[in-house]
């Protein structure tokens, strides 16, 4: 099978820090997939997805995006920018606009569609995002939940075949979280691949279906849930939680 | 803010083209600087008063307390045209005040000088009133944007107005947080967690901008800010409204 996607033995190190963020990370994602990327805070994962699309780059190695070797050219970029979509933890990071159907309309206008075609891709994303309703509300009156999912709608009008989604869900409630996953169930169901990094190992364990995982700079597992949830080291590593509990409910208990 | 922006985006007018809303405004603001008479200025406010609230449906309070709050600043400026300080005592005047060694005077032709300003001024403020409690900023810079205003400040007007909000959410957070900590406990602690605040404010809407731009480029910015048009319809009955507006004030400038 063709990946989609593949960061291969990447190397990183942001400008005056001692310590690379990246020593060697390699991770293949294919059509259609559901990935987590789990991995504890500072073990590299926002460096590895902000390397897909071209915002950081490598010291070596090479990303691809569907077979071709991303390049830094401005060609280059928008081709990796059309096909990688990028979704940030704070919406308010992401949307730059008060009017949320000037905001998602953004991206498609940047790929040099025409506004007519953009104004199809806006409506298409806004309905597949369930915020049709909302396109004439100003941003600011949104909900944290309904803003989440305005910015995913900008990054989904730009058709991308990867969304690779940085801490997307985390702040949302249990029932706006569905939703979000909702979206990302319906995108892979039309052959996009959905990375979600995240500390949420449940959702790890019944979402994915390759968690790959990630440790000082390298991706030092990526197997399907069964595998990494079956392994004790990696429980150590990455803490306890509901997915190893069984049987070790006392985990938080004073000993 | 909050309140003059919720009304904009829940009045009657919201999907009424801002441009025959600015012009209905625009016209109104030349006609008062124009014309220039007392009369006209309150014609003006009368007008822009009804069209407020009974066209657009915005509640007379929100109206009525913008215009007192631009009618105090105002009248405080015209004190200054309609008083005169002097030394010694003024000759040939309405009415004379002394106060200790400062004599305060007026004429009558300050006082309908002040009169003539402070209508007109207010005219026009009664204009701006009906136009941002109308219209949305967003629809403000689209209409900008039509009227071809360099695509730079369009970009600017953009962010900052979105900026607005996002900061003062952190600016509410991060207040909140410091009273929890008794940081406005006294007059000397309360001073220096503003300051704090303001240093933090900063540091975090530069952190932001950082981020925003990461964000802007995973979209694919390349060049200026595009974003697709809105739309809006066009109220036939503006032509006739502005039409009559015209022609009272007109009326009210040359016959009364």
């Amino acid at each position: 099978m063709n990946a989609v996607l593949e960061w291969d033995n990447l190397y990183f190190t942001f400008p005056g820090a001692a310590a690379p963020a990246l020593r060697g990370a390699t991770l293949r994602l294919e059509r259609g997939q559901r990935v987590a990327l789990l991995g504890r805070n500072g073990a590299g994962k926002s460096t590895l997805l902000l390397q897909a699309n071209g915002i950081l780059r490598p010291s070596s190695g090479e990303v691809r995006v569907g077979g071709t070797p991303l390049g830094f050219s401005r060609r280059g970029l928008i081709a990796a920018r059309r096909q990688v979509g990028l979704v940030f933890q704070n919406p308010d990071d992401q949307l730059f606009s008060a009017s949320v159907a000037q905001d998602i309309s953004f991206g498609p206008l940047n790929l040099g569609l025409s506004v007519g075609e953009t104004r199809q891709r806006v409506a298409t994303a806004a309905a597949l995002c369930e915020i049709a309703d909302l396109l004439d509300r100003p941003t600011h009156a949104l909900s944290g939940g309904q803003k989440t999912r305005v910015a995913l709608a900008g990054v989904l009008a730009m058709e991308p075949q990867v969304i690779l989604a940085d801490e997307a869900t985390a702040g949302l409630d249990p029932w706006m979280r569905q939703q979000v996953f909702a979206i990302f169930n319906r995108l892979v169901a039309q052959g996009t691949t959905v990375l979600l990094a995240t500390h949420d190992l449940d959702v790890a364990h019944h979402w994915a279906d390759l968690v790959a995982v990630m440790d000082a700079g390298r991706v030092i597992v990526a197997a399907p849930p069964k595998q990494v949830f079956g392994d004790p080291t990696l429980r150590d590593l990455l803490g306890p939680s509901s997915p190893w509990a069984a049987g070790e409910v006392d985990t938080y208990a004073p000993r | 803010m909050h309140l003059i922006d919720r009304h904009a985006y829940s009045n009657r007018l919201r999907r009424v083209d801002p441009a025959q809303k600015g012009g209905l405004a625009v016209l109104t603001i030349l006609l008062c600087l124009l014309l220039d008479r007392p009369t006209v200025g309150l014609l003006a406010v009368a007008w822009m008063l009804a069209l407020t609230t009974l066209w657009a449906q915005v509640p007379p309070l929100a109206f009525g307390r913008a215009l007192l709050a631009e009618g105090l600043f105002l009248l405080l400026s015209v004190v200054g045209v309609a008083l005169s300080v002097s030394l010694g005592q003024p000759a040939a005047t309405a009415a004379a005040w002394r106060i200790g060694p400062l004599w305060f005077s007026t004429s009558s032709e300050a006082l309908a000088l002040a009169l003539r300003l402070l209508s007109r001024a207010l005219g026009c403020a009664a204009a701006l009133n009906f136009l941002i409690l109308t219209t949305p900023l967003t629809d403000l810079i689209e209409l900008l944007r039509r009227l071809r205003v360099p695509e730079t400040l369009i970009e600017l007007m953009t962010i900052i107005y979105r900026a607005i909000f996002v900061l003062l959410e952190s600016l509410d957070r991060m207040r909140t947080a410091q009273d929890a900590r008794l940081g406005y406990r006294d007059a000397r602690r309360a001073m220096r967690s503003a300051a704090l605040l303001g240093s933090q404010l900063f540091l975090d809407a530069y952190r932001r901008s950082k981020r925003l731009q990461v964000a802007l480029e995973s979209r694919g910015l390349d060049g200026p800010l595009r974003v697709i048009a809105l739309d809006y319809t066009s109220d036939r009955r503006v032509w006739w409204i502005g039409a009559a507006l015209v022609a009272s004030l007109m009326l009210a400038g040359v016959a009364l």
